[in-house]
């Protein structure tokens, strides 16, 4: 089959392999520290990439980004008892929300930090993340709350492709679709349906 | 809106795959302002992947995703149009690339062409500009266009468009790769009888089809039937009698060939269905003998063998012929109309068992159960488990014989363990290995609609595809999932039509509980594989009898609807309230089919008991009506078991005032789900109310308080209808228990006054009403407007000029005015008042017949005759 020719031609070394970070998971409530540290060493690099979209240049060129999410996934995992994942795609939507809320935090308090007198226009722009260049807050928060109001599993596929840039192979073992396939189908249905529901909320 | 979807679906599939979206254009190909805003979003959601960088993550390796889009997105497919460069186009028409010309005749010419907005392969019938002289012939092609555009069925061809373009009539059809009968018949000499049955059944199908949307064929015969390569039997060209016939001709003014043609035609008379089933008989006779029941070389010569009654009879032209199959064709062609089949229906019912017939008991078991989609779809409003049966009331016997002593077993395992079924990942018998993308995840749509079916297990997807490519026997299948049943399914894409075969296995035996056939157009594949994976859900609950849908709706439209339905409970006013809340409810889900249900079932009672009155709803009753229909629709299509999809459904008949068919639908809903005593006092208030069947509705509601004691909403109707079959004491007590159950239900305190009144407490009933009104400001306001009952206190206890003063401030309100003219005594305005409330709404006038305040009008023959007009007397 073709797909299985295209996909195995993926890295698969960043992939986290089935199942078993909910058993680390597991571990790591109950106090294994090793299998939090390789938890966080599973989804760091792919949360700071995706954060660092999210993030203002000043806050990444401090070099906190890495910090700020590493701090983020640790504080997460630790308190991670309140979450019952479903699943890996789950565990993904949950850690890239929980990432979001401390940035969120972090700006709130940070940007109450630089004084205002110095900024210009230019600084202005400087203090917006490249998601925000590139598409304006009221389109991200559009987009975040219809997103919130997707089902979990559509949520889950579209953080998985478009944010976290899962390819379809594993976006089927993340979220349990047969193939890769069917992933795609279904990542596409999310992502119409996201379409959708963001245009309701411009109205 | 299909389209819409299309573009949508493309633009997220490029996203997808990383492919450059051409935005402007698909802003451009969407119709409506909100379908542009969705586009724009999805820009904004592209942005969004760009910044993460992932928009890249597939880009790098397009080449099974992007060609998998190909399903969906509108690039030519290579395999059928690589050779097609636009170097050898040979012109243009409208959208129309003109590739090939493949026929010609004196009016016009046939092109293969292609379609450059839909991008697929079209034939296209043009006609010669000179040919065309008046504006009225070129409009009536087009008009006719228009009309069998909209007959659907996989055997007759689809009509894609007609229109006039560049000074030139055309009509554009699906590209039919394949030969006609006569060429075959021409090629490999007659037929069999079992391949003529069998055509003969595919011919019968799309001829009903066509009768179905209204018009006739005309034009029947070997020439105009075609096999597609891959076996698939398509109806072609209808004789229109406009842009075929040649004037030259001595067979002018008619349509079609004479050799097939009825005699009642040949005769001048017009066309029917029976003319057509006519030329069924000729073809199939030609089929198996090559030649014709009667021929000559001149219309002329034709009528006159006919009116000798010249025929070779089958029997005689080829001897040896099943006796059923010679019986079919002989009454197909007998030359009184009325021998012939009334039905292109009742000839393939008749097909059918000729072809069952000589089978093995065995191979009818799983053919009986066949489904056809196509005609379940064209009856929409008919429950789906009556339609589907239908035709082969033999087949059915036979299976019932089989399954006898197995049947006991499956209904006894029924009872204690849910059925677990294992769905084997779809098989795929398409050439295109880009199909793989569609038939997997229309396996996985399957899987996620079963799965959200309480009373049914369905093992997950995961463990299905461990059997991808494997070919299990279902025995395999079963012991290693643990799966009672099992569901098997294959795929065949031709060009743009798509074959789906499903089956359902009981593993235990290998024995076939049911199967279907679904033929479509390609067009969608989202909207295919929504379709598909709901109609086999839905057959197999319909099957199983069994499976409760859970809806795993969004949290909030779920709440709401609750919180909707609690006030839809209360009636009156409040279902305005609860109107705007299921509007909420199908705008977040739309794949919720209790909201369509309830939607309609809400403005069927605003239809039915709130017209005429003061503080309607948003929409007129000529919108009110159109909802209820089409939500009624949508519910049950959605979920054809579900109890409010055909209490909606109830609604509607009661509407249309099909008493018969709409108790069926109450009944059925009863069935489904007891516990809803919404359905219970619908069916009342609707139907057994308006039909006065009283005792019939006691006993619906006992039943109904029975199940939920604390229901409100059936309480005060049970004090309603006691009070029309005179009641009192019992109206008035179940009136208190259901304000003591609901203070803010509608007319519950109506409901006591009125029994008062009738017990004799007249004056303790006029003290409340009064004190009622006056601290109601709406009411206050209009003096007692709309408060009929004051009136009719009043009159009865002889205070004639305020009974007189009420049914003035009444005007526009004719139920109220009726109860205070009955308690006058004055039959005529009383009369009057009915009749004018039944031009507006003849439910309500029905029901207001049933009570005691309209005494005076009993026995009264315009009673009796209005009663006869709106069907509840017969």
């Amino acid at each position: 089959m073709k797909a299985d020719r295209n996909d195995s031609r993926e890295p698969s070394s960043d992939r986290p392999a089935l199942h078993s970070s909910l058993t680390l998971l597991e571990r790591a409530r109950a106090g294994d520290r090793e299998a939090l540290e390789s938890l966080i060493a599973r989804y760091l690099p792919r949360l700071q990439r995706w954060a660092s979209g999210r993030l203002p240049p000043w806050a990444r060129d401090m070099a906190e980004t890495q910090d700020l999410v590493q701090e983020a996934l640790f504080q997460t995992f630790k308190r991670i008892e309140r979450f019952e994942p479903r699943g890996e795609g789950a565990l993904h939507a949950y850690l890239r929300q929980a990432i979001l809320n401390r940035i969120r935090e972090e700006l709130r308090r940070t940007r109450r930090r630089p004084a205002r007198s110095e900024l210009d226009s230019a600084a202005e722009a400087d203090g917006r993340s490249p998601l925000e260049q590139a598409i304006g807050q009221e389109a991200i928060d559009r987009y975040e709350r219809a997103l919130a109001q997707l089902r979990p599993d559509d949520r889950e596929l579209v953080v998985a492709r478009i944010e976290l840039g899962y390819t379809n192979r594993e976006i089927a073992e993340l979220l349990d679709k047969p193939t890769p396939n069917a992933a795609r189908m279904a990542t596409e249905r999310a992502v119409v349906r996201l379409a959708k529901e963001m245009g309701k909320t411009n109205t | 809106m299909i389209e819409n979807e299309r573009v949508l679906h493309d633009v997220a599939g490029a996203l997808m795959d990383g492919a450059p979206v051409d935005w402007a254009s698909a802003e451009s190909k969407a119709d409506d302002e909100s379908m542009r805003r969705i586009v724009r979003e999805l820009k904004v959601i592209a942005a969004i992947a760009d910044v993460h960088g992932t928009s890249a993550v597939s880009s790098d390796s397009p080449s099974v995703d992007a060609e998998a889009g190909n399903l969906s997105s509108g690039q030519q497919p290579r395999d059928s149009v690589g050779a097609e460069s636009p170097a050898q186009v040979h012109g243009t028409w409208g959208a129309l690339r003109l590739l090939e010309k493949i026929g010609e005749g004196a009016f016009g010419e046939v092109h293969r062409a292609w379609d450059t907005r839909l991008d697929r392969e079209v034939a296209l019938k043009l006609l010669y500009r000179q040919d065309m002289p008046r504006a009225r012939e070129a409009s009536a092609v087009i008009d006719e266009g228009r009309m069998l555009a909209q007959v659907r069925h996989p055997n007759v061809l689809t009509v894609h468009g007609a229109d006039r373009c560049d000074g030139r009539v055309g009509v554009w059809t699906e590209f039919i790769h394949g030969r006609t009968l006569e060429q075959l018949l021409q090629e490999r000499g007659a037929f069999g009888a079992g391949e003529a049955t069998l055509i003969g059944l595919d011919v019968c199908r799309a001829l009903s089809a066509v009768h179905r949307a209204g018009l006739l064929h005309r034009d029947i015969k070997a020439h105009n039937v075609m096999r597609e390569h891959g076996g698939r039997i398509v109806l072609m060209d209808f004789g229109t009698g406009i842009h075929y016939v040649d004037s030259n001709d001595s067979t002018a003014g008619l349509a079609g060939t004479p050799l097939y043609m009825a005699p009642e035609v040949l005769e001048g008379r017009e066309a029917t269905v029976r003319s057509d089933v006519y030329s069924v008989g000729v073809l199939l006779y030609h089929l198996v003998t090559g030649s014709y029941p009667i021929s000559g070389h001149s219309v002329q010569e034709i009528r006159a063998k006919h009116s000798q009654g010249e025929r070779t009879f089958l029997r005689d032209a080829r001897p040896a012929l099943p006796d059923d199959f010679v019986q079919i064709v002989e009454r197909a062609l007998s030359p009184e109309l009325e021998r012939r089949y009334e039905s292109a229906g009742a000839m393939e019912a008749a097909v059918a068992s000729a072809k069952e017939a000589p089978r093995s008991i065995g191979a009818t078991t799983a053919r009986g159960a066949v489904v056809r989609p196509a005609v379940d779809r064209a009856l929409p409003l008919e429950s789906a488990e009556r339609t589907r049966w239908r035709p082969r009331i033999l087949a059915i016997v036979a299976v019932l014989v089989v399954l006898a002593g197995a049947g006991s077993l499956w209904l006894a395992a029924r009872k204690s363990d849910p059925p677990v079924i294992a769905v084997l990942p779809f098989k795929n018998l398409s050439a295109e290995p880009d199909s793989d993308y569609f038939v997997d995840g229309l396996t996985d749509e399957v899987i996620r609609n079963l799965s959200v079916i309480d009373g049914l297990f369905v093992r997950s997807s995961a463990s299905s595809f461990a059997f991808k490519n494997k070919n299990p026997s279902p025995r395999d299948v079963s012991a290693q999932l643990n799966a009672s049943l099992v569901l098997s399914a294959s795929v065949l894409r031709a060009g743009t039509r798509l074959r789906i075969d499903a089956q359902l296995v009981r593993a235990a035996d290998d024995l076939p509980l049911w199967s279907a056939r679904y033929d479509r157009e390609l067009k969608d594949v989202f909207a295919i594989q929504d379709e598909i994976s709901r109609s086999i859900v839905n057959e197999l609950r319909l099957k199983l009898g069994r499976g409760q849908r859970r809806y795993a709706a969004n949290v909030e439209a779920y709440d709401q609807y609750l919180k909707a339905r609690v006030l839809q409970a209360r009636r009156g006013p409040a279902t305005g309230q609860a109107i705007e809340l299921f509007e909420q409810v199908v705008a977040k889900d739309p794949t919720f089919a209790p909201g369509y249900a309830a939607r309609a079932s809400a403005y069927g009672y605003y239809l039915a008991m709130q017209v005429p009155s003061i503080g309607g709803l948003p929409v007129s009753v000529d919108q009110a009506h159109g909802i209820v229909r089409r939500d009624a629709l949508e519910a049950i299509q959605l979920d054809p078991l579900l109890a409010e999809a055909h209490d909606a459904v109830g609604w509607v008949k009661s509407l249309d005032l099909e008493w018969a068919e709409a108790e069926k639908s109450f009944r059925r809903a009863i069935e489904l789900n007891p516990s809803l005593t919404t359905t219970s006092t619908d069916f009342v208030l609707s139907t057994l109310l308006p039909e006065g069947k009283l005792g019939e509705a006691l006993r619906v509601l006992d039943d109904a308080l029975h199940a939920d004691p604390l229901s409100a909403d059936a309480r005060r109707t049970m004090s309603m209808v006691q009070i029309s079959a005179r009641q009192y004491d019992a109206a008035l007590d179940n009136c208190r228990r259901a304000i003591e159950l609901d203070r803010e239900l509608h007319t519950a305190n109506t409901r006591c006054e009125q029994a008062l009144i009738h017990k004799g407490q007249v004056a303790e009933a006029i003290a409340m009403m009064e004190k009622f009104i006056a601290d109601t400001p709406a009411l206050k306001a209009g003096g007692g407007r709309g408060y009929g009952y004051l009136g009719y206190a009043y009159a009865i206890s002889g205070r004639r000029a305020e009974a007189e003063a009420q049914a003035v401030r009444n005007e526009g309100l004719p139920h109220h005015q009726a109860m205070i003219y009955g308690g006058l005594g004055d039959k005529e305005r009383a009369f009057a008042a009915i009749e004018q409330l039944a031009a507006v709404n003849p439910q309500r006038a029905l029901s207001f017949l049933t009570r005691p305040e309209l005494a005076v009008l009993r026995g009264d023959p315009r009673v009796t005759a209005l009663q006869r007009k709106f069907g509840v007397l017969r």
